[in-house]
C-alpha cells in the first residue's frame, strides 16, 4: 500500500520534491546558509533599521563589547588612526581659544582710552608697529642691573657698568661666560651656535654676540624681545664705534668712554616709571581716603569741644578758663557758682575741675534772690540790671530783716521796695504744742538697777535727750528736775538715789548745749522696807516751761 | 687697575691640575678626585716686582677630546703644562698639543711637573725633564699636596707675562 503510494507521490511531486530537497540541504548547510543570509545581511539590516526601532537597541550592547575589546587589544593601531583627526581636533582649539584670548585681549586694549595710552598710540603709529605691541614694551618690566663688555675670545673683561659688588669677581664672571660660549661652540661644533641667555649665581644674563666682542647683560624681572634686539643694536654700534679699542688690551677696565657708554645703557628706571603709573593710583586714593579720614576725624573732634565750649558759654554762673580733652571725656577748669546748672553739659562726660564763686550772671543773682524770698510767700520781685523792684506784702518786722538779706547778694545794687505793702505783725502768733515732749519726758521713769551698768541707762535716755535737744533748740526756757528713787530696803536707800540722780543729770547734761537749767532731788524714804524691789530704783522726771 | 691675563692649564687627567690651583687659590688639597667637566674658572690676583696682576685662570679638564682644548685657549696669555711624574702617559700632552695648534708654542709657558711628594714613584727620567726645558721658562717639580712649587711656579708665569707687556 505505501509503496503504491510513494510511487503516486514521486509521479504527482517530483519535481516540488526536487525543489523541497534541494532548499533542505541549503538551509542545513551552515556554510551555504551564511552564504546566502551574508548576500542580504546589509540590506536586511537597512530595512530593519527602517521598520524595527528595537534593532538599534539590540546592536548596542554587542557594538560596545567590540568596541571597547578592539581599544583594549589594539591601541596603537586606534591611536594610529585617530592621530591626525585628534591632532587636527586639538590645534583647532587650541587656536581657536588663543584666537579668542588675543581678541579679547586686544579689544580689551583698544578700549583704553587714557591719556598715557592715546601718547602710546601716537608713538607707536611713529614707530610703525601695532598699539598693543607698544603697550607690552611699555608695561612690561625689567631691569638691567649690569652690563659687561668682554673679549669674545680670551674672555676678559674689557669694561662693565652696573654695581659693583654684584658678582664680586667680574673677571671670573666674564671668563665663565667665555667659557660657556666656548663649549656650547665646542658642543655644537660650530661658531655659530651662540649663547643667548644663562643663568649665574642667580643672575639672569642675556648674551649678545659680535664679531670681536660681545654683552652680557644682567636682567632682573621679564626681559622683553625687544630688550634682547637692543642688546644686539648696542653691540653693532660698539663694533662700529669703538671698533679699535676693542682688542687693545691695555686699556681694558680702563676706558672710560666705553664705559659710560654701556652706563647709559643700563635700565634701571623702568621698573619704577611703569609702576608709579599704574600702581600709584590706589596709594594716591587711599592717601586721600587716609587724609580725608584725618581731617574728618580731626573735625569731628574739634567740633565735639567747640559744642562743649559753646554749651558752656550759655551756662550761667560758669566761668570756663579751659576746655580739655581727656580719656575721651573733657576736663572743664574754671570757676562756679553753687547755684549754677550744668545739666547742659551733662551728657557729655564733662568733669567740672572749678573752685566755687559767687557768680553776678542775672539768672545767678535771680536765683539767689528766690532763695532769699522763699520764706515769704506774699512778696514777688522783678530783677533787672541790679535794681530788685519788690512788690506784694510782708510783715513789718520781717521786712528789714529781708531788705538786709538781699542787700548782701552779690549783684543786688539797689532795691525799690516803695511798692511792697508792710503789715503790722499779727498779735497772738498761734504757738506751737510743744507739751507732748513735756508729757513724754515727765511720764518717763528710768530703771537703774545696777548704777554701774551706765550702757542700760544711756539705753533708756535716748528719747528723753532727744526731746530735750529739740526743745533746747527751739530756745524754749525749762526746768528739770531728776528725782531719784529706792525701795527704801536699806538704810543708805536716799544716798543711793542721789547717785542715780546725778548719774543721770550727768548723761543727759552731756548732750545738751547747756545743763543749768536741770537739777537733783530725792523721793526720800519715810519707811525701811524688809524686801528689796529692784523695779523701784531709778529716776523720774519733772518739766517745767518757764 | 691692575691688568688681567689669561691662562690656562693642560695637561691629562687626574695629573692635579684642579688640586694645583686649589692650593694656589686656597692653600688647601684634597685626596679625593673629582673630574673637572669643560672648564673651571677662578681669578688670582698678584703683586710681583711692583706690578700688579689679576690672573684669570682656567682650568682646562683633562680628558683628551679632538680638539677641545682649541676653543678653551683662544686668546690665552700665559700657559701652565701639567705632567704627573707617576704618570708616563702624562708627558706625551705637550708634543700632541703643540702639534695640533703651532701658533701656541709663541706663548710663554711653564712646566709644572706635579706630584713630588710621591717622588720615589716618579717614572720621569731627568733626560725627559731637560728636554722639557726647551719647550718651557721653566720647569717645576710641584706637589699640590705639600704646596712645594705652586706659588713659585704660578708666579714665574705671572712675571713672564708682565715683563711681556
Ligand atoms: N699625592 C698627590 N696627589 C695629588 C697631587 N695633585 C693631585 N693629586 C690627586 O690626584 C687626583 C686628581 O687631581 P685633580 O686635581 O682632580 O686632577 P685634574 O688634573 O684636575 O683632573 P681632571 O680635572 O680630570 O683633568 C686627586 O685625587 C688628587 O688628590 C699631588 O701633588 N700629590
Ligand atoms: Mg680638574
Amino acid at each position: 500500500m505505501s509503496k503504491e503510494r510513494d510511487i503516486l507521490k514521486s509521479l504527482l511531486l517530483k519535481e516540488e520534491l526536487e525543489v523541497l530537497n534541494q532548499l533542505k540541504s541549503k538551509l542545513l548547510s551552515e556554510e551555504q546558509f551564511t552564504d546566502e543570509v551574508a548576500k542580504v545581511l546589509s540590506s536586511a539590516i537597512k530595512r530593519s533599521q527602517k521598520t524595527d526601532p528595537q534593532l538599534e537597541h539590540a546592536l548596542e550592547k554587542p557594538i560596545k563589547k567590540g568596541v571597547l575589546r578592539a581599544f583594549s587589544e589594539s591601541k596603537q593601531s586606534i591611536i594610529d588612526a585617530l592621530l591626525p583627526i585628534m591632532g587636527q581636533l586639538i590645534r583647532k582649539t587650541v587656536t581657536n581659544s588663543i584666537k579668542q584670548f588675543v581678541s579679547d585681549i586686544n579689544r580689551a586694549i583698544e578700549q583704553d582710552f587714557s591719556i598715557k595710552s592715546l601718547k602710546w598710540r601716537w608713538q607707536a603709529k611713529k614707530a610703525g608697529i601695532t598699539y598693543p605691541e607698544m603697550l607690552f614694551q611699555k608695561t612690561i618690566r625689567y631691569q638691567v642691573t649690569d652690563i659687561f663688555l668682554i673679549n669674545k675670545d680670551n674672555g676678559l673683561l674689557i669694561e662693565h657698568a652696573g654695581s659693583d659688588d654684584l658678582l664680586k669677581d667680574n673677571n671670573a664672571i666674564s671668563a665663565m661666560l667665555t667659557a660657556i660660549q666656548s663649549f656650547i661652540e665646542d658642543s655644537f661644533d660650530s661658531e655659530d651656535a651662540h649663547l643667548q641667555s644663562v643663568e649665574i649665581k642667580n643672575q639672569n644674563f642675556i648674551i649678545a654676540t659680535g664679531p670681536k666682542v660681545y654683552l652680557a647683560a644682567v636682567v632682573k624681572g621679564n626681559p622683553t624681545e625687544r630688550l634682547k634686539q637692543r642688546f644686539q643694536e648696542i653691540i653693532e654700534n660698539i663694533h662700529a664705534e669703538y671698533s679699535e679699542m676693542l682688542l687693545q688690551e691695555d686699556t681694558y677696565q680702563n676706558n672710560l668712554e666705553l664705559n659710560d657708554f654701556l652706563r647709559r645703557n643700563l635700565v634701571t628706571k623702568s621698573l619704577s616709571d611703569k609702576q608709579k603709573e599704574v600702581n600709584t593710583l590706589p596709594w594716591i586714593l587711599m592717601l586721600i581716603a587716609l587724609v580725608t579720614g584725618i581731617a574728618y576725624w580731626s573735625y569731628t573732634r574739634n567740633q565735639s569741644l567747640k559744642n562743649i565750649w559753646q554749651k558752656s558759654s550759655t551756662i550761667d554762673g560758669l566761668y570756663v578758663q579751659k576746655i580739655e580733652r581727656k580719656d575721651g571725656g573733657f576736663m572743664l577748669y574754671g570757676l562756679l557758682d553753687p547755684l549754677a546748672d550744668t545739666s547742659k553739659l551733662s551728657d557729655d562726660a564733662v568733669t567740672f575741675v572749678t573752685k566755687p564763686y559767687a557768680s553776678l550772671d542775672e539768672a545767678i543773682v535771680q536765683k539767689r534772690i528766690n532763695q532769699a524770698l522763699s520764706h515769704y510767700q506774699m512778696v514777688q520781685s522783678r530783677f533787672n540790671n541790679g535794681l530788685l523792684t519788690l512788690t506784694g506784702e510782708i510783715n513789718h518786722e520781717d521786712s528789714q530783716l529781708l531788705l538786709t538779706r538781699l542787700y548782701s547778694i552779690n549783684g543786688v545794687n539797689h532795691i525799690d521796695d516803695g511798692a511792697l505793702v508792710k503789715t503790722n505783725p499779727p498779735t497772738d502768733q498761734p504757738e506751737e504744742d510743744l507739751s507732748p515732749f513735756f508729757d513724754q519726758i515727765n511720764n518717763a521713769f528710768i530703771r537703774i538697777p545696777d548704777i554701774k551698768n551706765l550702757a542700760l541707762i544711756e539705753a533708756q535716755l535716748g528719747f528723753i535727750i532727744k526731746n530735750l535737744q529739740l526743745l533746747e533748740e527751739k530756745g524754749i526756757k525749762m526746768q528739770l528736775t531728776l528725782i531719784g528713787t529706792s525701795d527704801c530696803a536699806g538704810l543708805l536707800s536716799d544716798d543711793y538715789s542721789l547717785k542715780r540722780a546725778n548719774t543721770v543729770k550727768e548723761l543727759i547734761g552731756a548732750s545738751l548745749k547747756e545743763n543749768g537749767f536741770i537739777n537733783t532731788k530725792v523721793k526720800k524714804c519715810t519707811v525701811t522696807n524688809q524686801t528689796n524691789n529692784k523695779s523701784l530704783l531709778g529716776v523720774k522726771f519733772n518739766l517745767k516751761g518757764l | 687697575m691692575s691688568v688681567a691675563k689669561k691662562i690656562c692649564l693642560i695637561g691629562r687627567f687626574a695629573v692635579g691640575k684642579t688640586s694645583l690651583v686649589k692650593q694656589f687659590i686656597e692653600k688647601q688639597f684634597g685626596e679625593k678626585y673629582k673630574t673637572t667637566v669643560g672648564v673651571s674658572i677662578s681669578t688670582k690676583n698678584l703683586t710681583v716686582e711692583n706690578k700688579d696682576i689679576s690672573l684669570v685662570i682656567w682650568d682646562i679638564a683633562g680628558f683628551e677630546q679632538d680638539g677641545h682644548y682649541a676653543h678653551y685657549m683662544r686668546g690665552v696669555h700665559g700657559l701652565i703644562w701639567v705632567l704627573d711624574g707617576t704618570e708616563p702617559e702624562s708627558f706625551k700632552i705637550l708634543e700632541t698639543i703643540n702639534n695640533s695648534l703651532p701658533e701656541i708654542k709663541q706663548v710663554p709657558s711653564v712646566c709644572f711637573i706635579n706630584k713630588c711628594d710621591l717622588v720615589d714613584e716618579w717614572v720621569i727620567k731627568e733626560s725627559e725633564i731637560n728636554s722639557l726645558k726647551e719647550f718651557n721658562y721653566a720647569v717645576y717639580k710641584t706637589s699640590a699636596k705639600t704646596g712645594e712649587n705652586v706659588e713659585a711656579g704660578f708666579t714665574k708665569l705671572a712675571s713672564l707675562l708682565l715683563s711681556s707687556l
